[in-house]
């Protein structure tokens, strides 16, 4: 059983040293605990400070709810403070980040160029005025599709090796174009 | 940071003291949800709202050094969890905003109402009626140092020169006046 004027004199942040150190004494005893919320509650009622969208059942709640946080809080309080890392500098992100821009760089520039060529054509054609998407696609040929996208995967394969960006998934270095296996 | 008991209770939670925060909850509660919702008007989104931001600061203990008061901290993850939210929810449209979309000013008391079951609302009042007549019955050294506590927000030094007492005495004339408050309210929220 705890001393409940201690209690009180702690609710209005009074207590001496020695009270403070019961404090842990005070969170260990249910009863403790209850008579710490009901004066803080007392003290909200004199000033007309409760919401009554509160309900007696919040505090619970949040309870309940850190009680399924308390594997995570122990694990931050336990452990030794670990030096900040900066998860983007680490050798393998860079690397994989640098091969994505590059990648996607590359088919901009080949996309730009492929929706780019047909309208060129077509504004030298008084006759064809306009032109459709059917009509763009069509104006460049199979074959120099084939051969622009090879190219640049070629290039971008032997720009990755010769900058030796670590980190860069295995995987990139299968990819490739074979005209001739195509459709 | 200001608050010694606050202090305390921090230092016990970073302790691993997860009942050391509850004590915090319980004191600071109402504030904080009077807080957010100020900036959520739906009482149960409010409700979810404040919860949330209590969870946030239990999350973040561990990285609380002190270097501004516990409630000072606290507000600021309230505020920042409060308009979180509602830039989150900007996307749909709320019904309370649909009801006022001709324009007229409605002050935010109004609002409130509209959202506070009439359950709610009488039990917080039953509890309020039954406060403020204890206290109009208790003597009145006892009276008097509870209300400068509570309403006027004395330290207890303020309080012992206000009454001309020592602080001991002031610190067990409030205790006194709680007990007895205390005795009435249990049994409405053991109902």
């Amino acid at each position: 059983m705890q001393n409940f004027e201690r209690i009180s004199a702690l609710v209005d942040s009074a207590g001496s040293d020695a009270d403070r150190a019961a404090l842990p004494a005070i969170c260990d005893d249910p009863a403790a605990r209850q008579t710490w919320a009901r004066y803080q509650l007392i003290g909200d009622l004199i000033r007309d400070n409760v919401p009554s969208s509160a309900g007696v059942e919040f505090a619970a709640r949040v309870a309940a709810a850190i009680t399924e946080q308390k594997p995570l809080l122990a694990s931050i309080v336990t452990l030794a403070p670990q030096p900040r890392t900066r998860r983007w500098s680490t050798p393998a992100t860079t690397g994989f980040a640098v091969a994505a821009s590059a990648a996607m760089l590359g088919l901009f520039v080949w996309f730009s160029a492929y929706m780019t060529e047909p309208k060129a054509l077509a504004t030298a054609d008084p006759s064809n005025t306009e032109m459709g998407a059917e009509d763009r696609v069509s104006s460049l040929s199979e074959a120099d599709y084939k051969r622009r996208i090879n190219g640049y995967l070629v290039n971008f394969n032997e720009q990755r090796r010769a900058s030796s960006a670590p980190g860069a998934p295995p995987y990139v270095r299968l990819v490739g174009f074979d005209p001739a296996g195509s459709r | 940071m200001g608050d010694l008991t606050d202090a305390a209770l921090v230092e016990q939670v970073q302790k691993g003291h997860r009942h050391a925060f509850d004590l915090l909850v319980a004191r600071y509660q109402h504030r904080i949800i009077n807080l957010v919702s100020r900036f959520v008007r739906d009482r149960d989104e409010a409700m979810d709202v404040a919860q949330e931001v209590f969870i946030k600061a239990y999350r973040s203990m561990a990285g609380f050094r002190g270097e501004s008061a516990f409630y000072t901290w606290l507000y600021r993850i309230a505020i920042n969890t409060a308009k979180n939210h509602l830039t989150a929810g900007a996307r749909r449209p709320r019904e309370t905003e649909l009801t006022y979309l001709d324009g007229e000013e409605v002050p935010f008391s109004d609002f409130q109402k509209d959202f506070e079951t009439p359950e709610a609302l009488l039990q917080v009042e039953q509890m309020k009626a039954v406060v403020l007549e204890t206290i109009n019955s208790l003597p009145s050294d006892l009276k008097e140092a509870i209300m400068l506590r509570e309403i006027d927000g004395l330290s207890y030094e303020e309080i012992a020169h206000a009454m001309d007492c020592p602080v001991g005495t002031v610190r067990s004339r409030i205790f006194r006046a709680r007990e007895v408050i205390d005795e009435q309210l249990k049994p409405l929220l053991e109902r």
